[in-house]
C-alpha cells in the first residue's frame, strides 16, 4: 500500500501531476466566473483549438525533445492552407488532391529545414525564424494579401473528413487523438522516440553509440512540416476559405503549450501527456479569458506572461530540481520516523 | 648492433623484450604504431598485445602519447604507420563504430550516458531489443539490464532509475556493463577512477577484476599507482612517444615504475 501511495505522490509531484491540478482548477475557474463557458458549444471550440495545437505540437513536443525548435510552423500551416485553397478553387483540382499537396508543401518545408539545421549547421531558430517570414511573404504574395473562398458549388467528402461532426463531436477532436496516440506510442515505446531522447539529452553519446542524431532531426523536422501541411489542409477544408493570415502567431500558442507541457528547449526531456495537458491550458485560458469578457489583446499578453511563467517555474520541476530534493529528503525523514 | 647487449643487463629492459609471452593468446595486438600530426610524433613506434582475462595498465605522464594510443585503438583516430591486430590479423578501424564492432570498445572519460534516461535505456542506447522492428522491448530490455549487473556483482538502484541520480562511481559502472552488453572482448578504461573517492574507486576496480575473470583483455588508463598494482597484471609504459618498458607488475617495484614514467635513472 505504501509503495501505492509513494508511486500516487511521485505522479503528483511530476510535471504532469502538476498540470492535471493546473488544467482542473482553470476549468473550475472559468466554469464559476466565465458566462457560457460550461456549454457543450463552448467546450467543443475549446476542444477543437486544442485539436489544432496538438496536431501541430505533437511533433513540435518530438522536435523539442531532440534539442531543436520550429518557429515556422505558423507560416507553413498558413502557407498549406492557402495554396489549399488555392488549387481547389483556381486551379480546379480535386480538394483531396489539394490537401494531398498542401501536406507535401508542409514535408517540402520541414526537410528544407532539417537539412539546413542538419547539413549547414545553421541554428534552428535563426533558420525556421527566416522561414517564419519567407512563408508568410509567400502566403501574402500568392494571394495578393486576400482570403480564397470555396464557393458552395464545390463539393466533396473532403470538407466532410475536414470539418464535419462525428455525432456532437468535431472531427478534428478525433484527428487529434489519432494525433495523441501516435505521438505518445512514438516517444514512450519505439526505438526512434528513444533515439528522439538520446539526441536530445546527450548528442555526442547519441552519436558514439551508433545513433545518427543528424538524421533523427531531419525526419523530426519533416514529420512536423508534414504535420503543418495536414492541420492547412483541415482548416481550409474546415472554413472553406484559404487565408493568408491563417496561423499567424500559431507558433506562440503552439510554443506555449509545448513548454507548458514540460518539454524543455535544452533537449532530452517532454512527454505527449505534457503536451496534451499544455494545450488544454493554453486553449482553455484563449476561450475563457474572452469569454470572461478580457479583451483579446490582453489574451495575447497574458500568453506571453504564461510562457514566461512556465520556463521559469520548470527548472524547480526537473527530477533534479530543488522541488525533488525537497520532496526526496522529506521522503527520507518519513521513512526513517517509520522506521523507528 | 651493440644495441641488445647495452640493453640487455638492466631487468626491466629483459622483460620489455619479452613483450607477448603473456597469459593467453592476444586478442588485441599493435605492431610499430605510430601517429604523427605534423612534425610532431604523438607516438612512434608502438607494440602492444592484450590477452585476455588481463589486466595491462597503461602507464605514462601527459604528453606520453595514451591519450593518442587510446585514440588509435579505439577508431577515433587512424594511425600514420603501424597496425592493429585483432586475434593476430591486420585490421583498419575507418570509425569508433568499426572498432566496436570488431568487440574493442573504449570508455572514455565522459562516460556517453543520457542524464535523463534510464540505467536499462542507457545500457541498451543505440543498440535496443526491438519487437516487430520498431518498439522497444522494455520488458526485455529491463530484464537484460538487471541480469548483466547481477552478473558483475553491481550494486546500483533498480534499472529505472534516470542516470542523473547515480553517483560518479555507479555511471562508471553503467559505462562498462554497456561494452559488456556489446559484447566486447577488450575494454579499453580511460582513467575510470579518476575524480572517485575511495569506496568508489574501490567499487570500479572490484568490476574490472571481474571483467578480467569473465576473459575480457582490459587497458586500463590511470595516473594512480594503487589502483594498477591492486588490479592489473602487466603495465605499459610510455615516454615521448615511446615505449619505454612493457613489464609483468610481479616483476617491478613502484619505485621502478615511477622512474620507467619520469625517465631519467631507472
Amino acid at each position: 500500500m505504501n509503495e501505492r501511495v509513494s508511486r500516487l505522490l511521485d505522479f503528483l509531484f511530476s510535471r504532469e501531476g502538476v498540470m492535471v491540478v493546473v488544467v482542473a482548477a482553470l476549468f473550475a475557474g472559468f466554469a464559476a466566473s466565465a458566462p457560457h463557458f460550461l456549454e457543450s458549444q463552448t467546450q467543443f471550440e475549446i476542444l477543437r483549438l486544442t485539436a489544432f495545437t496538438l496536431i501541430i505540437g505533437l511533433p513540435l513536443t518530438a522536435l523539442v525533445i531532440a534539442g531543436e525548435v520550429d518557429l515556422s510552423i505558423g507560416s507553413t500551416y498558413g502557407l498549406a492552407s492557402v495554396v489549399c485553397a488555392m488549387a481547389i478553387v483556381q486551379w480546379g483540382w480535386n480538394p483531396w488532391a489539394a490537401g494531398l499537396l498542401a501536406a507535401m508543401l508542409g514535408l517540402a518545408v520541414g526537410l528544407v529545414n532539417g537539412w539546413a539545421v542538419v547539413r549547414l549547421k545553421v541554428p534552428s531558430f535563426i533558420q525556421t525564424i527566416g522561414m517564419l517570414s519567407l512563408l508568410r511573404g509567400l502566403a501574402l504574395v500568392l494571394t495578393m494579401g486576400l482570403s480564397i473562398d470555396i464557393p458552395a458549388s464545390i463539393e466533396s467528402r473532403f470538407f466532410g473528413f475536414a470539418g464535419g461532426m462525428l455525432g456532437p463531436v468535431p472531427v478534428q477532436v478525433l484527428w487529434a487523438l489519432l494525433a495523441f496516440v501516435l505521438g505518445g506510442v512514438v516517444l514512450r515505446h519505439t526505438v526512434f522516440g528513444a533515439h528522439l531522447y538520446a539526441t536530445g539529452g546527450n548528442a555526442r553519446a547519441a552519436l558514439e553509440m551508433g545513433i545518427r542524431p543528424g538524421r533523427v532531426k531531419l525526419w523530426t523536422f519533416a514529420v512536423l512540416g508534414l504535420s503543418c501541411g495536414l492541420a492547412g489542409a483541415l482548416t481550409t477544408g474546415w472554413l472553406r476559405i484559404g487565408a493568408p493570415s491563417t496561423g499567424n502567431g500559431g507558433e506562440l500558442s503552439i510554443i506555449a503549450a509545448v513548454i507548458i507541457g514540460g518539454a524543455a528547449l535544452s533537449g532530452g526531456v517532454g512527454t505527449a501527456l505534457g503536451t496534451l495537458l499544455g494545450a488544454f491550458v493554453v486553449s482553455m485560458l484563449q476561450t475563457g479569458l474572452i469569454l470572461s469578457g478580457v479583451q483579446g489583446n490582453w489574451v495575447q499578453v497574458g500568453m506571453g506572461a504564461l510562457i514566461v511563467l512556465a520556463a521559469g517555474i520548470e527548472p524547480h520541476f526537473r527530477p533534479d530540481g530543488p522541488l525533488a530534493d525537497r520532496l526526496r529528503a522529506f521522503g527520507r525523514t518519513q521513512a526513517e520516523a517509520g522506521d523507528a | 648492433m651493440g644495441w641488445p647487449e647495452r640493453l640487455a643487463p638492466s631487468p626491466v629492459a629483459a622483460s620489455q623484450r619479452a613483450a607477448p609471452e603473456a597469459t593467453g593468446p592476444a586478442v588485441l595486438g599493435a605492431r610499430g604504431l605510430s601517429r604523427h600530426f605534423g612534425r610532431v610524433a604523438a607516438l612512434e613506434g608502438v607494440d602492444l598485445d592484450l590477452a585476455a582475462g588481463s589486466v595491462t595498465a597503461l602507464l605514462g605522464d601527459n604528453g606520453a602519447g595514451k591519450s593518442t594510443l587510446i585514440a588509435l585503438l579505439s577508431g577515433v583516430l587512424a594511425p600514420s604507420a603501424g597496425e592493429i591486430l585483432i586475434d593476430g590479423a591486420p585490421c583498419r578501424f575507418a570509425d569508433p563504430a568499426a572498432a566496436r564492432s570488431a568487440g574493442v570498445a573504449t570508455v572514455f572519460q565522459k562516460l556517453s550516458l543520457v542524464d535523463d534516461r534510464s540505467i536499462a535505456e542507457n545500457l541498451f542506447l543505440g543498440a535496443e531489443p526491438l519487437r516487430f522492428g520498431c518498439f522497444i522491448d522494455r520488458a526485455r530490455m529491463q530484464r537484460e539490464a538487471r541480469s548483466v549487473l547481477g552478473r558483475l556483482h553491481v550494486n546500483l538502484p533498480p534499472v529505472t532509475t534516470a542516470v542523473r541520480a547515480l553517483s560518479g562511481g555507479q555511471r562508471q559502472c553503467v559505462a562498462v556493463a554497456r561494452t559488456l552488453l556489446r559484447g566486447s572482448r577488450v575494454v579499453i578504461l580511460d582513467e575510470p577512477t579518476a575524480a572517485l573517492g575511495l569506496r568508489e574507486t574501490r567499487r570500479v576496480l572490484d568490476l574490472i577484476a571481474r571483467l578480467r575473470d569473465e576473459g575480457r583483455a582490459v587497458l586500463l588508463v590511470s595516473h594512480n599507482m594503487d589502483n594498477v598494482f591492486d588490479v592489473a597484471d602487466r603495465a605499459l609504459v610510455l615516454r615521448l612517444g615511446r615505449k619505454v618498458a612493457d613489464v609483468a607488475l610481479a616483476a617491478v617495484s613502484r619505485a621502478d615504475l615511477v622512474g620507467l614514467i619520469v625517465g631519467g635513472a631507472a
